[in-house]
């Protein structure tokens, strides 16, 4: 291999997006799912423990999960990184103005964006993961003997301290995917001619159906219509 | 029609620039650089240094014009370069701020001109297909589909102006490149090379120090040619395919 030819697939910007787009795939993935699992708070403390306890019960693959993610996220930061590093290095004087005409707040805000993800993300880990946040609720017990997660969940979000800073991480997580996820599509080499347009919107789209749904459990919790008793 | 225009004087490479205002009588059916020679004209009279600011075909075709007008790469139009952008696009009394290209890339030489043969340098590095020489083929010898053809016409009206880099928040060389990496994945005699070009042409582009592309869009909507996104999301994919490649 020509050391052109090794350094432009290695270390290259295009290669560094590719990096973006599919750990970027991955963690939107997870996003989903895990959507999916804060809605069987509707079913209530059977169904949502129920649910909780599968999860832990898988053991290795829990394990693998973890690992995954983690390095999913360190990856993605690390490119990250490189890319916003040379990006600031690309102009080093700017313009008194320059007037965007396409851009949106959310793909200028990319790395803002996903710094606060990143701190949200170890507080919601401390919180429900760790159970370093509110210790005692992490000790608490269902009918069955198992940790109770749901009166967890509704008690925690029945504080509107707690109920603003996770709104505000969704917010961002939306925001961030709002961009990404086109993004994704595009450096994948996939929005093109047809396409092109439906692509545009993906984004969007999944950054409110994102939105809705984890806005949805908490703020239910919060209005008294998912209840601990 | 009263102008006044707020520009960019720089002496050279490596002085210190600064922005110099002006005041001048232009006509509705000038274009924007004859506004500019009309300044240069009084300013020669009264012994001062004209702006310097690059120009060639003033028909939209070269490439050479290259001015961020109040914001905009080539100013406020559409698809329309510095060169064919007129006077009537703006109002009697408007104050319009100049400034050069600006990127790490492209070096100011001076006043509104910059380097740009960052560009000539990824054009070089594959922009380009082997043919023998001798008497040229027939035209019709080589089938090509129509869809095929315009689309890569379309890549191929890039002028290398280099709006795109101007107007990207991360001085991105990234619709140029893909403009000519499109233009000729798209056509049989780009072929032979396209794993080497698409390879060798971003390396460059990464070499001469550009931002790289986070799809922001504004290099399509600065393009004077109106090159859109979807040459970005051709490079990607012949970077995919060279990558997979074996060879
Ligand atoms: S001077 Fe040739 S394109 Fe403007």
């Amino acid at each position: 291999m020509s050391q052109g030819k090794a350094q432009s697939l290695l270390v290259s910007s295009v290669t560094l997006k590719i990096v973006m787009a599919i750990t970027g795939v991955a963690m939107v993935g997870f996003v989903v799912i895990h959507m999916l699992g804060h809605l069987i708070v509707f079913q209530g403390r059977v169904a949502y423990n129920d649910y909780a306890e599968f999860l832990q019960g898988l053991g290795g693959l829990k394990w693998i999960a973890r690992f995954g993610l983690l390095g999913m996220i360190g990856a993605h930061i690390a490119a990250a990184t490189a890319l916003t590093n040379r990006n600031q290095r690309a102009r080093p004087e700017g313009y008194v103005k320059l007037r965007s005409r396409r851009t949106t707040f959310a793909a200028k805000s990319m790395w803002f964006a996903g710094l606060a993800i990143f701190f949200a993300l170890l507080y919601h880990l401390a919180h429900f993961t760790l159970g370093w946040v509110d210790a005692e609720q992490y000790t608490w017990i269902d009918e069955f003997g198992r940790h109770d997660l749901y009166s967890h969940f509704v008690i925690s979000f029945e504080d509107p301290r707690i109920l603003g800073t996770y709104l505000a991480f969704v917010v961002f997580v939306c925001m961030h995917l709002s961009h990404g996820v086109t993004s994704m599509f595009k450096t994948m080499g996939l929005s093109r001619g047809r396409f092109t347009k439906p692509i545009e919107m993906i984004g969007p789209v999944v950054a409110i159906i994102l939105f809705l749904g984890f806005a949805a459990p908490p703020l239910a919790c919060m209005m008294g219509v998912v209840t601990a008793g | 029609m009263k102008i006044k225009l707020t520009v960019w004087r720089q002496r050279n490479r490596n002085a210190q620039g600064a922005f110099k205002d002006y005041e001048v009588e232009a006509s509705p059916d000038m274009s924007f650089l004859e506004m500019f020679d009309v300044l240069n004209e009084s300013l020669i009279s009264k012994g001062e240094e004209p702006v310097a600011f690059d120009h060639d075909c003033r028909e939209g075709i070269c490439g050479a014009c290259s001015m961020v007008i109040n914001g905009s790469p080539h100013g406020p139009r559409q698809g329309t370069t510095t060169c064919q952008l007129h006077m009537r696009s703006f109002q009697d009394g408007d104050h319009i701020v100049v400034e050069p290209w600006r990127a790490r890339a492209f070096p100011i030489i001076k006043d509104l001109v910059v380097d740009r043969s960052s560009f000539d340098r990824i054009q070089q590095a594959g922009g380009y297909i082997t043919v023998n020489t001798g008497a040229p083929q027939d035209a019709n010898a080589i089938p090509i589909g129509k869809a095929e053809a315009d689309e890569a016409f379309d890549y191929a009206a890039c002028i290398g102006c280099g709006a795109c880099v101007a107007a990207c928040p991360n001085a991105s060389a990234m619709l140029f490149t893909a403009s000519k990496v499109a233009h000729l994945s798209l056509l049989p005699q780009g072929a032979p090379e396209r794993r080497d070009r698409v390879r060798r042409m971003v390396t460059a582009m990464d070499g001469e120090g550009f931002g790289g592309c986070t799809n922001h869009g504004e290099c399509s909507a600065a393009c004077p040619k109106e090159i859109g996104q979807d040459a970005i999301t051709l490079l990607n994919r012949e970077f995919m395919r060279a990558g997979v490649s074996a060879k």
